[in-house]
């Protein structure tokens, strides 16, 4: 039995670490800023990547192959009209991608074309309700007492109004086309966010971190752009990827009615509505423009939870 | 006359179709299209011209039926007709609608009614002669003699005591009365001008005894006429000189008669049992009806549909058996083997041009505008049916002294062709004549062609929107509004350019062309032309029927020239029926005539 | 409590009156004349007819007595149909509700259920298989849902079987109701389910949770008594606009269905320029729709005590 050597620290062989107290409070790690820790989870994300390159081919797509497409828009091949998919015209060589139309429009530079319209539309939309939705419910939520009561008559007198009536005035009001599309939605879209918003603040104000940040004194401005907005962010998101196709789809009704975008000018609603009064005999030309539809929206989703997730700080995990 | 909406075509598809309906009438929505009254030129003085008794021309009776691959509704006693419009007012005299006038057609006779060749035949009055007037002018005084046996229903419980009252000349004078007297409102008063003095009563210039109404006797009428008119019996047979019994009117109370099923009040074939708004009307055989052993289905349901996709679902899966198509439907039913039915409903479709606008001023810029529409493209690309290249404004269907008036205008050589090259040396012509420097100016107008929601108002004006530029390199917008208010600013002149159609109220060339007369009502397009007047009002009092046509010729002649209207069409539509029906009649004058259906199988 | 609700109720009165004076102006601005038609109408006869119904008065002298109908229950005569606006309403509203509580309870419950399975089960397959729905719901608008199901439920079922088992036409038998309100509710549910997930998700990650977990309640016990109660907040919101939307909405439906709901009378009186008909349907739209939001606002309370119902911040 060999001696076992046991040997025993002594007081020499510990030396303090750095007992300089500006160290001690020195942070190791680079700072990480929220938003851009957010972007970060985002790239690693790789749904979020698919639906930022499907969407930047849309749009990619609807800014270049109208330009570099052999038909425009309006141009009309009525020998071969509800041409198939894939057509190739024998007589003068003409390949009709995704067919034609009832006048013997190209297919395909006209959902292109209509991408650049809806997502326009859409897109500008969105923003203006987005910015007046969160002003007015951030506000609104926020103060409570009278200034709610007020701001929230007259959101709902603006939601009593079937937005149709707002919409047709409008129109008749403004020179037809897109801006009075867009403009006439800024004004009647708002509500519905700037409830969502308010009942977001609503909830979250009477929680411990608003009450601290009131008892330190912090102002009205601040408590609302720098506490609850960030909170109510998921919840906006997620509203935003919902009004999206409303608004697409809304600018196709319009165009039922009358008073939408003046022709020839195509957008996926308008061609979505005339391809659903042929599906039967012509699928292809409801399938087409639904496809672009289904494919930005499942994008502009996905894309939606993605940030969701990466804002959110209560899912950091 | 009536001017047709704009595109409403064969079927009404999209909602936005149905819902243009309302308006002042008729032509509405799809296949209600066609106001069309009154008939042919036949009637004229009592025997004298045999050779104008011919069914209105290109116009073949239509009962359709059997052969095709859908049996149809499976209840034994129903048939089911779309109507595609409700019918928003069915009291005859204020009623201004094709929707309602398909209804009033199997519920409620006048003194005569059209057969299948929309040639009048007696129904309520069973005979008539005609005589002189004061001033030894013929064919100015007619007597009708009623028949007896007709009588008023009313279906509600409550109006119970009203059932059974007697039809009497009464009614007819109290229903002429109507139209005529102001504070009514009735829009189709000027229909009740053929009478004498009519104009005068209604602007309170005389009293109602100097109209040249009266009822001799509870069985008698006699009428006499403002100005000789050849077709009075046939303008006899619209909707707005249908009767109505003041004691049953007056107890119903204006607010409700004719306004739901029980209380309305038929006299025709078909009673009215059930009326649910904007769904269906169900018409049942009228126990009181004279003839009503020869009421072969005993239930007709009719429901106005809007969507074409759902009114097609609804006739093949067996829920409808009869309905409107539109042009790729036909072309997908004919490759399935269901025979396809076609009628010509009388109406010419043209691009109106507002004449008092820079540069459309210039008949030279017409002409050329018109003459760059490739309308035999038109038919067989876009709309793909029977309809015929309108040469002239004057419809196909419409009878001359010998059969069609547009064969007389064929062989005065009286046409246009499509050109674009002569087109494009036309218009230039024409810009310089209105003092504009190029095309490009001409664009500068900004112009656009004036629309409404009609189902395929769109496609229409974007194909002659490209014709345009590619033809001629001239741009011009659409812009489309609702029904009312395109209908507002085209009366108001309002407007650039408008595409329209233009139904005949009764078959004689004059029911056209006397819309462009000088500050007509409806000569939206502003043209004047003092020669055009002048022919016009030579043609009002001509008697003689070749003389006449002479300056409808030279009418056409001139509009040929000015083209204050580009004539494109006239218009064919496309129907089907199920097996279980036959005797359907769809022609020029009546929309639809259900009274002779059978149920077959 | 009562005085809150009594507030509200003052409150909704006054939206009322603000509703009928914005609608009533905006008819004014509408072009067109009601009465004319493609022919050229008498103006005489023109005159006469805005005699009759009033047309004619100066706009405010109009005005007052509109408001003045309205508080006797009166909404005018329909310009086209002469029949009283009341009653048009009287019998197609019902139909219209009907088919939008149909669509609008369908939507909650799948809605619900479906935004809590993807929820719970986060990431998996479920997750993906209730979010693939409720993203064909979102973009498909429901003219084109409502034509494919027509279609194919209606006309190849029935040609494929011989058997009918959803009628195309009309709103009489519960078959019949099926297809429309199952049309209607697709989009609505889709929503309420991504909303329910979302919110789902964020309660799932709170404290409270945690500490439930801590506690060692089952998982069923944190489902359902901790997360759902509190994330059904927002969704509660979103269902007061939503009614709104399904009744407005329901025309489409309506519409394709040949339903006679007040939706089609709607939209026809706005082709017609039928301005009793629109300010009537627009009034009453709006009444129902105040009163809805009063209740999703009362029922808000009760569902999240920490609201108070008086509001503010005293």
């Amino acid at each position: 039995m060999a001696e076992e050597k046991v040997y025993t620290p002594t007081r020499d062989d510990f030396t303090p670490v750095a007992a300089d107290s500006s160290t001690r409070e020195a942070i190791a790690r680079p700072s990480i800023s929220f938003w851009k820790d957010a972007m970060t989870r985002l790239w690693n994300n790789r749904t979020a990547i698919v639906c930022v390159i499907i969407l930047g081919l849309i749009v990619l797509g609807a800014l270049v192959i109208p330009l570099v497409s052999p038909y425009t828009t309006s141009e009309q091949h009525v020998a071969h009209s509800n041409a198939s998919f894939m057509f190739r015209d024998s007589a003068d060589g003409h390949l009709h991608i995704f067919g034609t139309d009832n006048l013997g429009r190209d297919m395909f530079v006209r959902v292109w074309d209509g991408a650049r319209v809806s997502l326009f539309i859409a897109v500008l939309a969105v923003a203006i309700n987005l910015v007046i939705g969160l002003l007015y419910g951030g506000i609104s939520g926020y103060f409570g007492g009278g200034v709610d009561t007020v701001m929230m008559r007259i959101v709902e007198i603006v939601n009593g109004i079937p937005y149709l009536i707002i919409v047709i005035i409008l129109m008749m009001v403004l020179p037809r086309g897109l801006i009075s599309i867009v403009v006439a939605y800024g004004i009647v879209g708002w509500t519905g966010m700037a409830r969502l918003v308010r009942g977001q603040i609503v909830s979250l104000k009477e929680q411990e971190f608003i009450v601290a940040a009131e008892a330190m004194g912090a102002r009205s401005g601040r408590i609302i752009l720098r506490h609850l907005l960030p909170n109510t962010l998921s919840v906006i998101i997620v509203n935003i990827t919902l009004a999206i196709p409303n608004v697409i789809f809304s600018e196709s009704f319009l165009s039922f009615v009358g008073i939408g975008l003046p022709p020839p000018q195509p957008s996926w609603g308008v061609l979505a509505s005339e391809g659903q009064k042929v599906f039967q005999m012509y699928p292809l030309q409801l399938i087409v423009p639904s496809v672009f539809i289904c494919l930005t929206m499942l994008s502009f989703n996905l894309l939606g939870d993605a940030m969701r997730d990466a804002f959110d700080p209560k899912l950091r995990r | 006359m009536r001017k047709k909406r704009f595109l409403a075509l064969v079927t009404a598809l999209a909602l936005a179709a149905g819902m243009a309906a309302c308006g002042g009438n008729g032509g509405n929505t799809s296949s209600a299209g066609n106001d069309a009254p009154a008939a042919p030129a036949a009637d004229s003085s009592s025997a004298a011209d045999a050779g104008s008794d011919a069914p209105a021309a290109d116009n073949p009776a239509t009962p359709a039926g059997g052969a095709g691959i859908y049996p149809g509704t499976p209840d034994p006693d129903t048939i089911v007709i779309d109507n595609a419009q409700e019918p928003p007012d069915l009291v005859p005299f204020t009623t201004t609608t094709t929707g309602s006038g398909n209804v009033l057609r199997e519920t409620l006779f006048g003194l005569v009614e059209l057969d299948e060749g929309d040639m009048p035949v007696p129904a309520v009055a069973e005979s008539w002669e005609s005589a002189a007037n004061a001033e030894g002018v013929e064919n100015m005084v007619w007597t009708f003699h009623l028949r007896n046996d007709f009588k008023w229903t009313v279906t509600g419980a409550e109006y119970a005591d009203l059932n059974g009252t007697p039809v009497t000349a009464h009614d007819f004078i109290y229903a002429w009365t109507k139209a005529l007297t102001p504070s009514v409102g009735a829009q189709y008063n000027y229909m009740c001008y053929i009478f004498k003095n009519g104009e005068k009563f209604f602007n309170g210039e005389c009293g109602i005894e100097e109209v040249g109404f009266k009822a001799v006797d509870d069985y008698t009428i006699e009428i006499e006429l403002e100005n000789p008119l050849s077709y009075l019996l046939s303008q006899l047979t619209f909707y707005t000189f249908k009767p109505v019994n003041q004691k049953i009117y007056e107890t119903i109370g204006e607010d409700k008669y004719n306004r739901e099923a029980a209380s309305f009040a038929a006299n025709g074939p078909y009673k009215m049992t059930e009326w649910v708004h904007e769904d269906h009307i169900l018409l049942e055989a009228n126990e009181n009806y004279p003839d009503v052993a020869n009421v072969k289905v005993p239930k007709v349901k009719i429901v106005s549909i809007a969507d074409s996709n759902t009114k097609l679902n609804g006739f093949r899966a067996g829920e409808i058996d009869m309905i409107g198509l539109n042009a790729e439907q036909v072309a997908m039913l004919e490759a399935e083997g269901q025979p396809i039915q076609h009628y010509n409903d009388g109406s010419t479709w043209y691009m109106q041009y507002n004449t008092t606008r820079q540069g459309l001023g210039s008949p030279k810029i017409r002409k050329a505008l018109t003459m760059a529409i490739n309308r035999e493209s038109f038919i067989k690309d876009v709309i793909k049916n029977n309809s015929t290249v309108a040469d002239y404004f004057t419809s196909s269907a419409i009878n001359g002294v010998d059969g069609p008036f547009v064969d007389v205008l064929k062989a005065e050589g009286i046409t246009f062709e499509y050109d674009p090259e002569a087109a494009k040396a036309l218009f230039e012509e024409g810009l310089a004549e209105a003092g504009l420097a190029s095309v490009e100016e001409f664009n500068a107008l900004g112009y656009s062609i004036t629309t409404d929601t009609g189902d395929t108002a769109l496609r229409d004006c974007q194909f002659y929107q490209e014709q345009w530029k590619t033809n001629l390199g001239v741009e011009v917008g659409i812009n489309q509004m609702t029904y009312q208010a395109r209908v507002e600013a085209t009366h108001q002149g309002e407007y650039d350019i408008s595409l329209f159609g233009w139904g005949p109220d009764y078959n004689d060339p004059m029911t056209f062309l006397d819309l462009w007369v000088t500050g007509g009502g409806n000569n939206d397009s502003r043209y004047s032309n003092s020669e055009y007047d002048e022919l016009i009002a030579k043609a009002r009092a001509e008697a003689d029927p070749k003389v006449r046509e002479g300056y409808f010729v030279e009418c056409e002649r001139i509009l040929n020239r000015d083209m204050p209207c580009g004539p494109i069409y006239n218009r064919y539509r496309d129907y089907v029926v199920s097996d279980k029906t036959s005797g359907l009649w769809r022609t020029t004058f009546q929309d639809f005539n259900l009274n002779h259906m059978e149920i077959l199988g | 409590m009562w005085k809150y609700i009594l507030k509200r109720i003052f409150y909704s009165i006054l939206t009322i009156f603000f509703l009928i004076m914005l609608t009533f102006f905006m008819m004014q601005l509408l072009p067109g004349d009601p009465f004319v038609g493609d022919k050229a109408v008498d103006p005489v006869v023109l005159e006469e007819l805005h005699a009759k119904y009033g047309l004619d008065k100066p706009v405010p002298e109009q005005f007052v007595r509109y408001v003045l109908n309205v508080c006797k229950g009166d909404l005018g005569i329909d310009l086209k149909t002469k029949r009283p606006i009341t009653q048009t309403i009287a019998e197609s509203f019902p139909i219209s509700f009907e088919l939008g509580i149909r669509s609008l309870i369908f939507a909650s419950i799948m809605g619900f259920f479906l935004g809590v399975l993807a929820a719970v089960k986060r990431g998996t397959k479920w997750d993906t298989g209730a979010m693939l729905i409720a993203l064909i719901g979102i973009s498909v608008p429901s003219f084109i849902m409502g034509a494919i199901l027509q279609y194919f439920l209606g006309f190849k079922l029935f040609q494929w079987t011989g058997v009918r088992v959803f009628p195309i036409l009309g709103w009489n038998t519960e078959m019949s109701k099926l297809l429309p309100a199952f049309a209607l509710s697709f989009g609505s549910m889709a929503s309420i389910s991504r909303l329910m997930r979302t919110s789902m998700l964020d309660v799932m990650s709170s404290d409270y949770i945690k500490t439930a977990k801590a506690k060692g309640l089952s998982r069923m016990q944190i489902i359902w008594r901790h997360g759902v109660r509190n994330a059904v907040l927002p969704v509660v919101t979103f269902l007061g606009p939503q009614a709104a939307a399904l009744l407005t909405g329901a025309f489409v439906v309506e519409n394709i269905f040949n339903i006679p709901g007040l939706g089609k009378f709607f939209v026809i009186g706005v082709q017609n320029n039928n301005y009793t008909m629109i300010t009537g349907t627009t009034l009453f739209y709006g009444a129902f729709l105040v009163v809805a939001n009063l209740i999703v606002d009362l029922l808000y309370g009760v569902i999240d005590p920490r609201v108070k119902l008086a509001g503010g911040k005293e």
